[in-house]
């Protein structure tokens, strides 16, 4: 069974070009590296952005953070979190992601010619609360309340989301589902206009074929449209993991890869996808256990 | 002291304006008791400092002679070089590496248009080597900033930007593109952001001045090395008065003005006018103004004050033309008649007046401050006196001044060998080859009427693709548009390829050509 799993990572890894994926800024380094796969894993902190049951994991106060470069650096996101145990079976996390698209260009129409009349900034601001608890000793399930903030231009627009999420870890395999933005999220905007983000249902699974691999899927549905995506994650050694995914099983080309490497209490995260025409994308995250 | 060093160090001053090579060829003499040719004798003779660098020696042997190149990193004159090099017996000849170019002519649409480029050897000035930008202040009515035969040559402010704040904290808010003086004197003053040309002449001006050449387009400026501060302060009747342009003036010198070109006049003037006058002259900016169109023996002011460039026009036979004003403060007169040249929203015209001729020299004298640092406005003006062909009465006199400033004359008295010329087929081609500018999306944020994506197309006929994605990259339009010469307008309704209108946010588009690697990123904003 590993020989396959490392054959179907020679065979992704050949068809490797481009990506194009949907919350490209809000998700985790792995979770861009491995496809956006690894909604059913509970990943810690990580889990802040693909399911809020993951967070119930946490066993110790973590730090994190992160930094990301979109298409040769068009625009970036930065985030900071935090996630610490409250009981023995729960834990809480808090995280706050503030993506930047600054310096763009205000064109006015003069006579007939763009004038270059200044700049301003996009920015979007998401302070999140996550609780991971475990029903049962196979069973984890979260909630997160999420508060959107952005600023165009002069306009601002605000409001809050709520997702929900639940693994069942059955020892070689995991299962997960999470509904981000349930009942769909409503956007106010400073000129009262509105706008709703719809709801998405995630669902996955995860397999370990023996210790040092691991191959995970997912599904999401966002009202008629769908992805499935795949991962994959070696451990080379005990302190460094390669991961790689595809966004989309219809489309072999939407790639990406990085790798995990473990510094005593310190994890890093980097992962790397390339865009045919907008160019590359970094992601690099730091995580600290206490 | 060594000699020769002692030799050329007094040599040196004096050849400023001599002619000197990048690079020689070196033939050995023939005697086979010399010793071999060797770079490092060569340049120990021209100049003996241990740090020079010089190129390896070819030694080639080509019909028994050999030849080694020498490179003249230190610019020594040709004739210091050969004074020092006829004293050795080893070298039979010591000759510049001339340039080869092909004998290209402009490809510009109207250049057969310019009669007076032909007519008065003007083409020549492109000849006349360039090593520096000369900022040109154009006080008129305001030019046609986005006009594409000289949009690049309009000197930009880049930290300003038209957002009501004085950004780069020069004391005047929003020039980016210049300075709208027209009613700065007035209590009620509302410059415009971008002081466009609304009556024709400033762009007609600037064209002359700084016309891009060999892009396919229009015409061919005089000067490519030239940058256009447009300072307007005439509206657009044409008109304005002194008080502003006093400002304009002031404005240009301190702002980093080389020449100031005033195509205007009265017959009385301000003593604030005089003032800034002054103070330009004092703080070296040459100023060159026009006589005036009445055919009077009336003076005119800028023109009259002294140490102001003063010039009338001439016509193509050579004679003062009918039009020109006169007197004893003519200097020189330049052509002036049928004058081709730019018209705001991207047109072209013909127009005659000694407005044309000030701006003609000035372009001349903008080429001559590029062409060397070290040449003083007093020496500007002796330069130009040198290089007149007299007309009329000999030496000055009050119809012709000292007469028409023969560019080929110039190019002698600055020194410069006819056949070093610029490589202006090497620029043709480089400057030829199509490219893609000036891309923007107009408005941007886009209205919920649409935007236009708008750029610059030097070649033209081209299959020209923009392509729009949301921030994760997903494509939400494509379109498609062959291309032609100038500025050209893609019309986007803000739709997605299903009809559907884009939500609030910000969206990439990317623009490129068929045939052409690089691609443009932009941002576009739906608000």
């Amino acid at each position: 069974m590993r020989s396959v799993v490392y054959l179907c990572c020679i065979i992704v890894s050949l068809s490797y070009s481009i990506i194009a994926l949907d919350e490209l800024a809000m998700t985790s380094v792995t979770s861009f590296g491995k496809g956006f796969s690894t909604v059913s894993q509970a990943n810690g902190i990580e889990s802040i952005y693909t399911n809020p049951a993951g967070v119930a994991i946490i066993d110790a106060l973590q730090f994190g953070s992160t930094y990301s470069t979109f298409f040769d650096t068009l625009y970036s996101m930065t985030s900071l979190s935090i996630g610490v145990p409250i009981t023995h079976s729960s834990s809480l996390a808090f995280h706050l992601p503030v993506k930047t698209v600054s310096d763009i260009p205000i064109i006015q129409s003069v006579n007939g010619s763009g004038v270059l009349a200044g700049t301003f900034t996009d920015r979007y601001l998401q302070p999140s609360i996550h609780l991971g608890t475990y029903l049962l000793p196979e069973l984890a399930v979260g909630v997160a309340a999420r508060y959107h903030y952005r600023e165009l231009g002069e306009l601002t627009t605000k409001g809050t989301a709520f997702d929900l999420g639940l693994i069942v870890d059955a020892i070689d395999w995991t299962f997960g589902a999470t509904v981000k933005d349930v009942g769909g999220t409503q956007l106010l905007w400073s000129d009262d206009t509105r706008e709703t983000i719809d709801s998405e249902l995630w669902m996955g699974i995860d397999f370990a074929f023996d210790r040092d691999v691991r191959l995970s899927l997912s599904c999401e549905d966002v009202l008629n449209d769908s992805w499935v995506h795949i991962g994959a994650a070696y451990a080379l050694s005990h302190s460094l993991t390669w991961f790689m995914g595809v966004y989309d099983v219809t489309q072999t080309s939407r790639f990406s890869t990085g790798a995990s490497v473990m510094l005593g209490q310190m994890t890093v995260h980097y992962a790397y996808a390339l865009h045919d025409t907008l160019g590359t994308i970094h992601k690099v995250g730091v995580e600290y256990e206490y | 002291m060594n000699i020769k060093f002692l030799f050329i160090s007094l040599i040196l001053p004096f050849a400023l304006w001599a002619t000197s090579y990048d690079r020689y060829i070196v033939t050995l003499a023939s005697s086979p008791s010399q010793s071999p040719l060797s770079i490092q004798s060569i340049s120990n003779d021209l100049h003996p400092l241990p740090s020079v660098s010089k190129h390896s020696p070819l030694s080639i042997q080509h019909n028994s002679v050999e030849h080694a190149i020498w490179v003249n990193d230190h610019n020594i004159s040709h004739e210091a070089a050969v004074s020092i090099l006829s004293q050795r017996d080893d070298i039979a000849i010591f000759e510049p590496v001339y340039p080869i170019q092909t004998h290209a002519t402009f490809n510009d649409l109207f250049y057969a248009e310019q009669t007076y480029m032909i007519d008065f050897a003007l083409d020549r000035l492109h000849q006349l080597p360039a090593s520096h930008d000369i900022v040109v202040a154009l006080l008129d009515t305001g030019v046609d900033v986005f006009h594409p035969d000289v949009a690049d040559a309009i000197h930009i402010r880049t930290e300003e930007v038209l957002n009501g704040v004085d950004d780069d904290e020069n004391g005047v808010v929003d020039d980016r593109f210049g300075v709208d003086f027209y009613g700065y004197s007035d209590l009620d003053y509302s410059p415009a952001q971008v002081p466009m040309d609304e009556f024709g002449h400033g762009t007609h001006l600037a064209g002359l001045l700084a016309a891009k050449s060999n892009n396919g387009l229009g015409i061919v400026g005089l000067n490519s090395r030239v940058q256009i501060m447009n300072l307007k302060f005439l509206n657009q009747y044409g008109r304005g008065n002194q008080v502003d342009a006093a400002y304009a003036i002031r404005y240009a010198v301190d702002n980093g003005a080389h020449v100031i070109n005033c195509s205007w006049g009265f017959y009385r003037y301000n003593t604030i006018l005089r003032s800034a006058i002054q103070y330009a002259l004092d703080s070296g900016v040459v100023v060159i103004a026009a006589v005036g169109n009445s055919n009077i023996d009336v003076p005119e002011y800028p023109s009259a004050f002294p140490g102001v460039i003063a010039v009338g026009s001439v016509a193509t036979n050579r004679y003062r033309s009918g039009f020109s004003s006169y007197g004893e403060h003519v200097d020189f007169v330049m052509p002036g008649e049928s004058v081709f040249s730019l018209m705001p929203d991207q047109k072209y015209g013909t127009l005659s007046g000694t407005s044309q001729s000030a701006a003609i020299l000035s372009a001349v004298v903008a080429r001559v401050l590029s062409y060397s640092d070290s040449i003083s406005p007093a020496e500007i003006f002796e330069v130009l006196r040198s290089s007149v062909d007299d007309l009329d009465e000999e030496g000055k006199d009050r119809y012709t001044g000292y007469g028409y400033v023969n560019t080929e004359k110039l190019l002698e008295v600055l020194a410069v060998d006819s056949i070093e010329t610029t490589p202006i087929s090497r620029i043709e081609t480089q400057a030829g080859e199509a490219t893609l500018g000036q891309v923007m999306n107009i408005p941007n944020p886009m209205t919920s009427d649409g935007t236009h994506f708008s750029f610059v197309d030097t070649q033209g006929g081209r299959m020209i693709r923009i392509r729009i994605y949301d921030f994760n990259g997903h494509i939400q339009q494509e379109l498609h548009q062959v291309s032609q010469v100038g500025v050209n307008r893609i019309f986007w309704d803000g739709r997605r390829v299903d009809q559907t209108a884009l939500s609030r946010g910000s969206y990439f588009w990317v623009l490129d050509a068929e045939d052409q690697t690089e691609i443009y990123k932009n941002i576009l904003v739906v608000q």
